[in-house]
């Protein structure tokens, strides 16, 4: 706080209190030093009036930490352990639940007995099943049903399931009288698993292809579902055709719309 | 202001608003009292506070918590003079700071918390006018008054002995 004039015999006092609280700016601290050095008479009123300034005393609260407030970061962090925490440990049982219950395997796709194509030839007497830990299951193909898919389109169309020999047993139009498939349970097999089958000459490494050449409707309604996609395809064509013709080549002085690059007729 | 600055503010301040607080009060437990208050008080109100000015807010709280606790126990002193009919004869004691310190009790509560304000926390004319509600002024004029008073308590011959 600045004194309103300079220092002098007659406000001397307000100087030396000013000086005291530290309110003067260091101009007048020296001036106020100056003063007392030219009159040293006041030399002792100075020195009793700093004397009346306090020595800061050591007084402690003692445990400020029950004033204390838990930062927003711990609480966050503990509430972030917390919420991921669980989702994650959920995570990781299912992960390890969902392996060891559905047959994850690291070395390979999850297996299923292999099927046996027990016999490819007209079978005058039923073949006896093989003895295996679990029931065959039997798919007996009706009598003089054709092959559905030629033998020599075998090879071709089944070549990345890989039929091997197929073709020295089952002669183009050769009509198979009956066949029995022998299978432990109705899951999938991977190629490499499946065992030679009690007819030497047939060795189908794919259990899907043999299925799907001895499943007595497969191949109908595969056919079916075909021609019907087939048929909605050549609907969808002949229709788009139409709108492109119409958009393309109006008939007469119908207004049109310009839309982009194509008019649309109204 | 965050959480982590009203801790710092805990730990940077609690001892001196505590000093503060009980050399008006002399009385420990009322004063950790005031102090817990105040520190509450500026919590509930933390978010609205500058840290820069945390410390000015909380002194405020303090001193008129602690108003209003001498108002209660009546044992404020509303007038502003020196109290020359009491005087504590300080026996023998050549320590300034002891007799210092009876002359500081000797002042109305008033003064007493302007001098403190301003040799403990080094507080401006002007921020001690706004901790306790008067004007840099009236600041002025009462720390002046009370400077005056304490040296006149100081070499009065009986007040040495």
């Amino acid at each position: 706080m600045m004194p309103a004039k300079r220092i002098d015999k007659g406000n001397y006092e307000e100087f030396f209190l000013l000086y005291v609280d530290n309110e003067l700016p260091a101009a007048d601290r020296e001036a106020v030093d100056s003063f007392v050095s030219a009159h040293p008479e006041l030399r002792e009123e100075l020195e009793l009036l700093l004397e009346t300034r306090l020595i800061p005393e050591e007084q402690l609260f003692g445990n400020p930490e029950v004033l204390m407030k838990p930062e927003r970061a711990a609480r966050r962090n503990t509430y972030l352990l917390l919420r991921w925490l669980a989702p994650a440990a959920a995570a990781v049982w299912l992960l390890f639940t969902g392996i060891s219950q559905f047959g994850g395997s690291v070395d390979g796709p999850p297996l299923r007995p292999p099927i046996k194509i027990a016999s490819q030839e007209p079978v005058t007497k039923p073949t006896a099943p093989r003895k295996t830990d679990t029931p065959a299951r039997v798919i007996r193909i009706p009598e003089k049903r054709p092959l559905a898919v030629p033998t020599d389109k075998l090879s071709a169309t089944t070549a990345p399931l890989a039929v091997t020999e197929a073709a020295e047993t089952v002669e183009p139009g050769t009509n198979i009288t009956e066949t029995v498939i022998e299978s432990a349970a109705p899951v999938l097999v991977p190629a490499e698993t499946i065992q030679t089958t009690s007819v030497q000459q047939t060795a189908v490494k794919n259990n899907y292809a043999s299925e799907a050449l001895f499943h007595p409707d497969g191949d109908a309604e595969a056919e079916e579902e075909q021609g019907r996609s087939k048929k909605g395809f050549r609907v969808l064509v002949r229709k788009a055709t139409r709108v492109y013709q119409k958009v393309v080549e109006p008939e007469g002085d119908k207004p049109l719309i310009r839309l982009s690059k194509a008019d649309i007729e109204l | 202001m965050t959480e982590r600055e009203y801790n710092q503010c805990v730990t940077d301040y609690a001892d001196a608003v505590y000093r503060f607080i009980l050399k008006n009060l002399r009385q420990e437990e009322d004063a950790r009292d005031i102090v817990q208050t105040s520190f509450e008080k500026l919590w509930k109100h933390h978010l609205q506070v500058e840290s820069a000015t945390a410390k000015s807010y909380l002194f405020s709280i303090a001193y008129h918590q602690m108003i209003d606790h001498l108002r209660k126990s009546k044992r404020m002193q509303l007038r502003a003079d020196f109290e020359e009919t009491v005087r504590v004869q300080p026996g023998k004691a050549d320590n300034l700071k002891s007799i210092l310190n009876h002359a500081l009790d000797r002042l109305p509560e008033i003064q007493r918390s302007l001098v403190m304000l301003k040799d403990y926390e080094g507080y401006s004319y002007e921020e001690i006018g706004q901790i306790t509600g008067l004007s840099g002024s009236q600041v002025k004029v009462y720390l002046h008054r009370a400077r005056l008073q304490l040296k006149q308590y100081l070499v009065k011959p009986e007040n040495l002995i």
